[in-house]
């Protein structure tokens, strides 16, 4: 059984914000209006997060892409109260919107925050006119959504894979930040495949794994040569 | 009233049924014509693929268009493309969203109302050719040809060349482009000789250094960039980023120097003090391929100052330090570390450029890379080949156009100027409402969004107002497009062909094909198609200006010079230009086509054809100033300024905003800005990925990116370091007001460290009054209040150059 993980490398990653937009484009992510996004309720299933630190007399601003991360012992899935969220056997800790019942334990759980909460159908968005990718189904409002590592081409892929009675190949399943990332900074693949480049990476002395001694098992790592974190 | 339970239940099913749709906006798409909902919804859902090039920024990145049923869903960058490989920004991945814009211009429209009222009334395409070719005509058979002006953006399609020679053979000079780019064509026209932009070998150098140049947000390609940044850690290169804002390219350099607005040129003659003064600079380039570095005389037996005691004696670090606010023993370590570690490469653009002594800076910064020896170098700078495309032929003149081209260009100052002035906003509008040296009465406006961009915007509304008849081509309209008399709506880039070739900076030559992926939406028609119907309308030999039938047409025909040429490929996997260049040398050859059919069916295919194998030049080819050689000294410079009338030398020199005298006036050298003002403050502006030159804030995905980083969506924030912030006691995330002599902006504030103490950083692209409902009436647009200064030299807007105040909203007084 493949377990699927990311890695983020941060020395390539320059913050343009292209994988926010390829994900929020791929899973019919909503946009929210002007001052509901004001108050915060903008909704990234890939967020960036910055900060500004000093180090030695000098100004520095850091970039860290931030989707899901995946967790091999999620917190989210414990407190759920309906199933609405759990692992699947592949690793990737799914979402199921038709059970959801809105009460946001989850998110309140994930200690990365990378959950977010459909408020309310916003209604400027009326005569907008995009069209959504099929493969993803919309949200209504009142559920908790998160990145998914794409799982629906993961589908497609396994389907054809499957047909041909083989293995999916190491790069086959890419995830839309991935394949839009312009430094190639992510690098996505089955873990428990010696040869994938994201098991190689995962043996990089360059790898951190953010809030760690939660103990939570997250599958994206980052990789830096920064010694702080 | 009560209300029975079957009834609320449908009340209640109503509801949840509209906002399940409405957040998603699938159902009410009322812009997109039926046929088209029609197949998104009930279609055998047949995926595609279709590669084209994207037209959102001057960029030109290869994009793979996903259609369902024939239907555009989404976007990827294309793999195959050289320039940005697979890569695409924020803007690009949304493009889809610009062709469903339910503000689209969805015919030919014709003003009714006052400029910016928007009522506007549909007209036929016919009735359109009438009105506008009658006035043409009339204007021939008058001899008044040259009263007709095109502007233009200065994007790197075939339109440009297409206008041209509709401009020429219909007898007009005035074809001008409202170019970011004046300035960096001027310095290079003074340092090399020739106005072409080179290209930077940053993957093979082992130290870049950026002045102001925000490659990796808004240079000519950021994904080109960006891309190229990604191999730093292999290649080992370090960046060095030289900005008063701490901005994408700074926070991904190895190190951030900040500096106060206006002073890179300083900063570049500090370094190359250094350079000189440790004899860190390449002795052999300098001595062989340089003019006027060391002190020389010329034919006339006259003395003349060269480059190294000009330098020696007046930019030294400690003086450097009093102008640049960047401490001297940094601009020792700046100009070892580029001295030391070669090759290394200077750049610079943007926050460096647009400033009133933009073109010196620039000059400045070429005089670094020629102290460097960086010409035709591994890891330095070179030239690119132009692509090989079928040639027309000069656009056939009768004897009205040729009269009319001989007549003075309205774009251009009327007395006392340098030839280097490339057209400007401010020339323009003064010319046409002074109706120097002839009025205009016709004016097509394609691209660009002057009214929106430029400094001198309540000048140019006034002129726009002044002219008879104003086209416009905008597909969404722009600020400048509200004032047009006539819209006639281009396609969507999803709908229409054009090629993009050798786009600024990009390292080797290139062609990307755009071309549709659908047929078109609405009643809208390619631009170029229009001129060509024009010309055929026109009286006279016009109609011959254009040897082919239709614009898509031109476009097979130029690129069958490159099937011809047989030089380079067609953008293929897996072959980088390294390995293309291996095999070359070893007498390889790439891809042959048994037929341009074949050579054309592979090309829409791919999308793009490029040739990384640059033929290497010989250094004195390169430059073709007077000298022959790479000018410190700028001959060319001397040589116009003894062109112009002894008694008007001094003024052309003032107008030039050159103040040094003697041979200082000819050498890269620093003009201090203008300080005389009582507002304490410089207020500098610069674009973000996401909204770009201010088209991006037309889409809501990109409006709600736009401040992601500082936690402002779909609206404008000043940042202020806060040393400043305490001086005018200005807090965190407040409104502020902050002022110029040209007027006020209510803005928040925020507070950070990655801006220089004393500068307020405003972002540009937001507060438009126009472009659709999603651009209308959010943030602010910092260039509404700029001061109309610009670089004497080249024209170019000093966007970078005006001082304001601050002072929190409700406070008393400034």
């Amino acid at each position: 059984m493949p377990k699927w993980a990311m890695a983020i490398d941060l020395d390539k990653c320059t913050g343009c914000e292209s994988c926010m937009i390829a994900c929020k484009v791929e899973n019919n992510v909503a946009i929210v209006d002007p001052e509901q996004a004001q108050a915060g309720r903008v909704m990234y299933w890939m967020d960036m997060m910055t900060a500004y630190e000093s180090e030695d007399t000098q100004v520095v601003r850091r970039i860290v892409p931030k989707p899901c991360f995946h967790c091999d012992e999620p917190p989210c899935t414990v407190v759920c109260p309906v199933g609405a969220t759990y692992r699947n056997p592949e690793g990737i800790v799914a979402q199921v919107y038709h059970r959801c019942i809105g009460c946001r334990y989850c998110m309140a759980a994930c200690p990365y925050t990378a959950k977010v909460f459909n408020w309310y159908a916003p209604k400027w968005l009326e005569d907008s006119a995009c069209r959504p990718n099929p493969d993803v189904s919309l949200r209504m409002s009142g559920v908790v959504e998160k990145c998914s590592f794409c799982s629906h081409r993961l589908q497609q892929i396994k389907e054809i894979a499957d047909l041909e009675g083989r293995r999916i190949e190491d790069g086959e399943y890419v995830t839309a930040c991935q394949e839009n990332c312009p430094t190639d900074a992510i690098v996505f693949g089955d873990i428990e495949d010696k040869d994938s480049s994201v098991y190689k990476l995962s043996k990089s002395y360059r790898v951190k794994r953010y809030m760690d001694d939660l103990d939570v098992k997250p599958k994206v790592f980052y990789l830096s040569r920064r010694t702080t974190e | 009233m009560e209300i029975r339970r079957r009834e609320f239940l449908k009340i209640a099913a109503g509801m949840t049924g509209g906002a399940l749709l409405g957040s998603h906006g699938l159902d009410p798409m009322f812009a997109v014509p039926k046929e088209v909902i029609e197949r998104m919804k009930f279609g055998p859902r047949v995926e595609t693929w279709k590669n084209t090039t994207c037209r959102l920024c001057p960029g030109g990145c290869g994009m793979s268009v996903r259609l369902i049923d024939d239907v555009p869903i989404s976007v990827k960058g294309n793999p195959l493309n050289p320039v940005n490989r697979g890569g695409l920004c924020p803007l690009g991945l949304n493009a889809v969203h610009s062709l469903y814009h339910p503000d689209r211009v969805q015919g030919p429209l014709i003003r009714k109302g006052s400029p910016g009222s928007g009522s506007w009334e549909k007209t036929s395409w016919q009735e359109a050719f009438k009105v506008i070719s009658g006035k043409l005509n009339q204007l021939r058979q008058e001899g008044k040809s040259q009263h007709v002006a095109f502007l233009g953006s200065d994007e790197y399609g075939f339109m440009r060349d297409h206008i041209q020679r509709f401009a020429a053979s219909y007898g007009t000079p005035n074809y001008f482009l409202y170019s970011k780019d004046s300035n960096k064509r001027a310095a290079n026209f003074l340092s090399h000789g020739n106005r072409r932009a080179p290209a930077y070998d940053i993957v093979n150098s082992k130290l870049v250094v950026t002045f102001g140049a925000n490659i990796l947000e808004e240079g000519p390609s950021p994904v080109y960039y960006t891309k190229l940044y990604s191999h730093h850690n292999e290649q080992q290169t370090r960046y060095i980023h030289i900005d008063s804002r701490l901005n994408l390219t700074a926070a991904n350099a190895d190190r951030w120097i900040s500096i106060r607005p206006g002073t890179y040129g300083a900063l570049a003659l500090g370094v190359a003090y250094v350079l000189i003064r440790e004899e860190l600079y390449d002795q052999d380039f300098v001595r062989a391929h340089t003019h006027g570095f060391d002190d020389w005389m010329d034919a006339r037996g006259r003395r003349h100052v060269g480059f190294k005691s000009t330098v020696l004696s007046d930019y030294y670090p400690e003086r450097v330090q009093e102008f640049t606010g960047v401490p001297s023993s940094v601009i020792l370590e700046l100009g070892r570390e580029l001295g030391n570690s070669r090759p290394s490469v200077a750049l610079c653009d943007q926050a460096a450029l647009n400033h009133t002594n933009g073109t010196l800076t620039a000059t400045a910064v070429n005089a670094l890379n020629a102290l460097l020896g960086n010409y035709e170098k591994e890891g330095g700078v070179y030239f690119v080949d132009e692509p090989p495309f079928a040639s027309f032929g000069a656009a056939p003149m009768d004897g009205r156009s040729a009269q009319a081209m001989t007549q003075p260009r309205v774009g251009m100052p009327v007395e006392a100027f340098l030839p280097l002035q490339e057209c400007s906003v401010k020339s323009f509008s003064e010319n046409v409402l002074s109706g120097r040296p002839y009025p205009i009465d016709v004016l097509f406006l394609y691209g660009g969004n002057p009214l929106f961009q430029s400094v001198h915007h309540k000048k140019f509304a006034q002129a726009l107002q002044k002219i008879p008849m104003v086209i416009s081509f905008d597909s969404l309209l722009t600020e400048t497009g509200e004032f047009a008399h006539y819209v006639l709506p281009d396609h969507h880039f999803f709908e229409a062909w054009d090629i993009v070739s050798n786009v600024e900076n990009v390292g080797f030559t290139h062609v990307a094909i755009q071309q549709p992926v659908m047929a078109p939406m609405y009643d809208t028609r390619a631009t170029g198609d229009v001129l060509i119907e024009l010309a055929r309308l026109a009286e006279g030999r016009v109609a011959a200006s254009f040897p082919y039938g239709s614009y898509d047409e031109g476009i097979r025909r130029a690129l069958r010079g490159v099937f011809e040429s047989g030089s380079g490929a067609i953008a293929s996997e897996g072959v980088g230009s390294r390995w293309l260049e291996f095999l070359k040398q070893r007498g390889w050859r790439i891809d042959r086509y048994s037929s341009f059919e074949e050579f054309w069916d592979r090309l829409t295919r791919y999308a793009g054809w490029w040739n990384p194998i640059r033929s290497k030049k010989h250094l004195r080819s390169l430059f073709q100033t007077p000298s022959g050689k790479f000018e410190f000294y700028s001959q060319t410079l001397e040589n116009m300024i003894q062109a112009i009338p002894t008694e008007s030398r001094d003024k052309a020199l003032r107008r030039a905003g050159i103040s040094a005298g003697g041979d200082t006036a000819f050498l890269p050298h620093y003009e201090p800005v203008s300080g005389e003002s009582d507002l304490p403050l410089s207020m500098i502006t610069y674009q973000s990925m996401s909204v770009g030159d201010g088209r991006g804030a037309t889409l809501p995905m990109m409006q709600e990116l736009f401040g992601h980083a500082v936690n402002r969506h779909w609206d404008s924030w000043a940042e202020i370091h806060p040393l400043t912030a305490q001086q005018y006691l200005v807090k965190d995330g407040e409104w502020i007001l902050v002022q110029s002599s040209e007027g006020t902006l209510r803005i928040r504030s925020k507070v950070t460290e990655g801006v220089m103490p004393n500068v307020v950083a405003i972002p540009f692209g937001l507060g438009h009054t126009s472009g659709g409902r999603y651009a209308r009436g959010h943030g602010v647009n910092p260039h509404s209040i700029l001061e109309g200064k610009e670089d004497g030299l080249s024209g170019r807007e000093a966007i970078q150059a005006t001082r304001v105040r601050v002072v929190a909203e409700g406070r008393s007084e400034f």
